[in-house]
């Protein structure tokens, strides 16, 4: 029985025990090597820590190194937090105070950085440098023997709409629920060689680590500095024979924009898959252009507390520009219910009509680190379940079914407006601007106090030019009334379009 | 040079730039800063950037900047 997200670990170190599993820039870390170090690890902290299921938080920069912490914070009966040490102090005491960690693997480098964020706390610092070998690597069920798979595997922190970031707490069973899924649905086995490029606090990285554990695949993580160079980046993936990649849409947006395809090609990856945020069609269809040999693109969609996504299409047929993905359907394991204001079933027989999509199931998160408050708003009982309490979380996000009873993005709830009596989706318009010929980027804000839709975008398009395109394509209630052309967009640290910012800059 | 440094400092006027002998290896400059300075340089000199010019070389100072411009056929 599979308990444990370790057991992977312990397969594939004895299946495809020398066989290459991590690498980076400068390194690289075998199956068995890896399950060594994490055990020596998983002693080491037990020797600072008494009890389990507590949160440890990693410090370290992005490598191999930090899988390492990962695994060893695992085997040592603990979950894990991955911080950025490129974060500002803020950021990281944020989470530090949030999560109130009982240590933190540090190595000889970040040790001081993380030494100032953690006076006059309690923290065990951990120095992965200083782990010794202990040689007990026969028989690892010493400590994982008490783990149960509704003990967490990590906590992730989104952004709060507060500020305060919520703790996402995801379990064994969530893990296993996904991977299983992943590894029945894409193309991923021994001969796989992923490119990785989300952080390690951002869950698309749960598909990158626990598919490659469970399958004996290999993930090269890309060094973060190449995607500002993303010339790069598109060197690395070739030199390093990498044919799977699956990003955030505004990676393949750049190279897409910086037309890097054509001098570099990248004749091994066979597919792309892309989550987090809409993908824009125009830049995907530059990327289906240039890849001779791709064999598969997969939009993928979900919330991090129904643990990386919940649904995913498989891109079947052409799309014009100007169009957009659908979600497609729900992963396998997955009950997806569509909800209307009166948490009434909006079902594939009503096409086109919008509603919040809400999900069930072995992926739901046990909730938020310490929130009962937020975990019981967002979890709650399904109405569609009359004989007994099955959780449900509702995503906040609008979607409807299309004609061929595909699920379709619409929105946030939150970016709903209510402007001259008409309910809008901003998400509409944004994909209305993006087909216009010369947009790379769009985002619709509503001026509250002014009563008036935004616009900001980025491409060289007069804003006459965008008001009469838009005009020609919705509703006139739905055309904005104030333009900003931007040079760029603000992202946040997760690579989507800051829209906070945005408001802050422009709309006070 | 300083049309240089007043655009840097326009995109992080938090750091030294001045004070500083690579950028990239000191960090100051994210995937997101790249994509702003490239753009800002764009507009400023009417000129298109090649994607395969976009390297740690070509924006590791202010000077390696104006390589990169120089290249590109502005005269400063």
């Amino acid at each position: 029985m599979r308990t444990t997200v370790l057991s992977y670990l312990e397969e594939s170190a004895v299946k495809y025990a020398n066989k290459t599993a991590f690498f980076d820039e400068q390194n690289s870390i075998t199956f068995s090597e890896l399950r060594k170090r994490a055990i020596d690890l998983g002693y080491h902290i037990r020797n600072y820590l008494e009890g389990r299921r507590n949160p440890v938080l990693v410090y370290l920069p992005k490598t191999i190194e930090s899988i390492v912490a990962f695994m060893g914070i695992l085997y040592s009966g603990n979950f894990y937090t991955p911080t950025d040490i490129r974060f500002p102090a803020e950021k990281v005491i944020s989470v530090v105070e949030a999560l109130q960690p009982v240590a933190v693997i540090v190595d000889g480098k970040t040790r001081e950085k993380f030494q100032k964020f953690a006076s006059n706390r309690n923290i065990k610092i951990i120095n992965l440098d200083e782990v010794k070998e202990t040689g007990l690597y026969k028989d690892s069920t010493v400590l994982t023997k008490e783990i149960l798979d509704v003990d967490p595997v990590y906590t992730f922190f989104t952004s709060g709409s507060t500020g305060v970031p919520k703790g996402v707490i995801i379990n064994n069973h969530n893990v296993i629920d996904y991977t299983d899924w992943a590894v029945n649905t894409f193309p991923i086995d021994e001969h796989t060689i992923m490119g990785n490029q989300s952080p390690f606090y951002f869950d698309i990285s749960t598909q990158d680590i626990y598919t490659t554990l469970k399958t004996g695949a290999t993930l090269g993580i890309i060094p973060v500095k190449y995607f500002a160079f993303p010339v790069m980046a598109l060197q690395f993936i070739k030199e390093r024979h990498i044919n799977f990649l699956y990003w955030v849409p505004s990676a393949f947006v750049s190279i897409a924009n910086f037309k890097l395809l054509e001098s570099v090609t990248l004749d091994e990856v066979t597919l792309i898959m892309f989550g987090g945020e809409v993908m824009p069609v125009k830049q995907l269809n530059y990327w289906k252009r240039h890849l001779p040999n791709l064999k598969m693109i997969a939009n993928v969609y979900g919330p991090t507390e129904a643990t990386v996504n919940c649904t995913y299409y498989i891109v079947d047929r052409e799309f014009g520009d100007n169009e957009t993905l659908p979600l497609g359907k729900a992963c396998e394991n997955t009950g997806l219910i569509v909800l209307d204001d009166d948490d009434h079933v909006i079902g594939k027989d009503k096409p086109n009509v919008l509603g919040e999509l809400c999900v069930y199931g072995s992926s739901l998160s046990a909730g938020y680190w310490d929130d009962k408050e937020k975990t019981d708003e967002k979890y709650v009982r399904s109405p569609c379940c009359k004989h007994y309490y099955e959780r449900m979380y509702r995503t906040g996000d609008l979607v409807s079914y299309n004609e061929r009873g595909e699920l379709v993005f619409a929105g946030r709830k939150d970016f709903q407006i209510k402007h001259s009596g008409y309910r809008i989706e901003l998400g509409e318009i944004e994909s209305m601007a993006m087909g216009k010929e010369g947009v790379i980027n769009s985002c619709a804000s509503y001026h509250q106090a002014k009563k008036q839709i935004v616009l900001f975008y980025q491409g060289e398009v007069s804003e006459d030019d965008m008001r009469e395109y838009l005009l020609e394509k919705i509703p006139k209630y739905m055309v904005p009334t104030i333009y900003y052309q931007l040079k760029t967009f603000p992202y946040n640290d997760n690579g989507k379009i800051d829209r906070k910012k945005l408001s802050e800059n422009y709309l006070n | 040079m300083e049309e240089i440094y007043a655009i840097l400092k326009e995109v992080r006027p938090e750091y030294d730039f001045k004070g500083s002998e690579d950028y990239v290896e000191d960090g100051f400059l994210d995937s997101f800063d790249i994509i702003t300075i490239v753009s800002m340089l764009e507009e400023k000199y009417h000129i298109q950037i090649d994607g395969l010019d976009i390297i740690p070389d070509n924006f590791c100072t202010a000077a390696a900047i104006i390589g990169l411009l120089k290249k590109n056929g502005v005269i400063i």
